[in-house]
């Protein structure tokens, strides 16, 4: 059964490579049931809608960011899990930090919401296209930077 | 307004201010502000081993017959509003305890961008209570000392 698994994985990964040859810049097979995925930022939403649509991804199970100062990028990643097949995908992509702007995929999963919301606030990608893209966690006056950048200075003195 | 000038003069004599602070002291019911983890040992303290309700301290569902409002945990910046909206929705008079180095001081996030540095910057607290998390004794002998200031003031 897991190695049945293990070759629908390796099928998806293929068939990512060989429809969207310009978009995918690396896909692989991480270990059983895990597929890891990086895509151009510009045509994450056509790989995203391909995955749901022909790959049964339609469960997104989280979207996370992350600051890497020295080379001065934002990495993106959403992680989707398909209920049919058992599998984790993480769908990445990065983004310059001077200009972080990436389509949002809403339109494809309704559930990543909440997720680009709260990425939005503690990381300032700026999703396109989402439908409600204001703060979700932190308090309702908040006009700091946001807080979970690398560059973000912490309180060095108390009280 | 005379019937309520002699009600005055009456409430202010000594052994019915004594009376009252006494009652006071051991009614102490509670509102139980549970914004960390402190509340594991509110558990143990309210149950049977322990058993606050010896000292008549009671956790009540509905603030607004509370006298007593006790924080336990972590209190952030977006919560803080909520906090001070809850201690002004209770009646007079009214007491907090503070408990647990959280909410004390703002524990081990002290830095961070979401958390208040100690619940004393939002609200006038009456008894600290550190620990992390402070024992079930640690609790009880910190009603004991509310009720001790309570008798004592004479409020």
């Amino acid at each position: 059964m897991i190695v049945e698994l293990t070759e629908w994985d390796q099928k998806v990964v293929d068939e990512i490579k060989t429809s969207f040859p310009q978009a995918v810049l690396e896909a692989k097979v991480q270990r059983d049931s895990r597929i890891i995925i990086t895509v151009k930022k510009e045509s994450i939403l056509e790989v995203a809608r391909y995955l749901k649509d022909k790959m049964e991804f339609d469960h997104p199970a989280s979207v996370a960011a992350i600051d890497y100062p020295a080379r001065k990028e934002l990495e993106v990643i959403y992680h989707a899990w398909s209920t049919s097949k058992k599998t984790l995908l993480a769908l990445k992509t990065t983004l310059p930090v001077a200009e972080p702007h990436l389509e949002s995929l809403t339109s494809i999963w309704n559930g990543v919401d909440f997720h680009e919301r709260e990425t939005h606030e503690m990381l300032g990608v700026e999703f396109a296209g989402h439908p409600k893209l204001v703060g979700l966690l932190l308090q309702e006056d908040w006009t700091g930077p946001p807080p979970l950048r690398k560059d973000f200075k912490l309180r060095t003195t108390f009280g | 307004m005379k019937e309520l000038e002699a009600v005055r003069a009456i409430a202010n004599m000594k052994p019915v201010r004594d009376l009252v602070s006494w009652a006071r002291a051991w009614s102490l019911w509670s509102v139980h502000l549970c914004t960390g983890c402190c509340p594991n040992e509110l558990m143990a303290v309210s149950c049977a081993r322990f058993d606050w309700e010896r000292f008549g301290t009671l956790p009540f569902a509905s603030l607004r017959e509370c006298d007593l409002l006790i924080v336990t945990g972590f209190v952030t910046n977006k919560m803080a509003k909520r906090v001070k909206l809850i201690y002004d929705q209770m009646p007079e008079p009214k007491y907090v305890i503070v408990v647990g180095h959280c909410a004390i001081t703002g524990g081990l996030w002290w830095d961070s961008y979401s958390v208040v540095q100690g619940v004393d910057k939002l609200l006038p607290v009456d008894v600290y209570v550190p620990g992390c998390p402070p024992r079930p004794e640690a609790w009880i002998q910190g009603i004991q000392m509310l009720q001790e200031k309570i008798i004592k003031n004479r409020l």
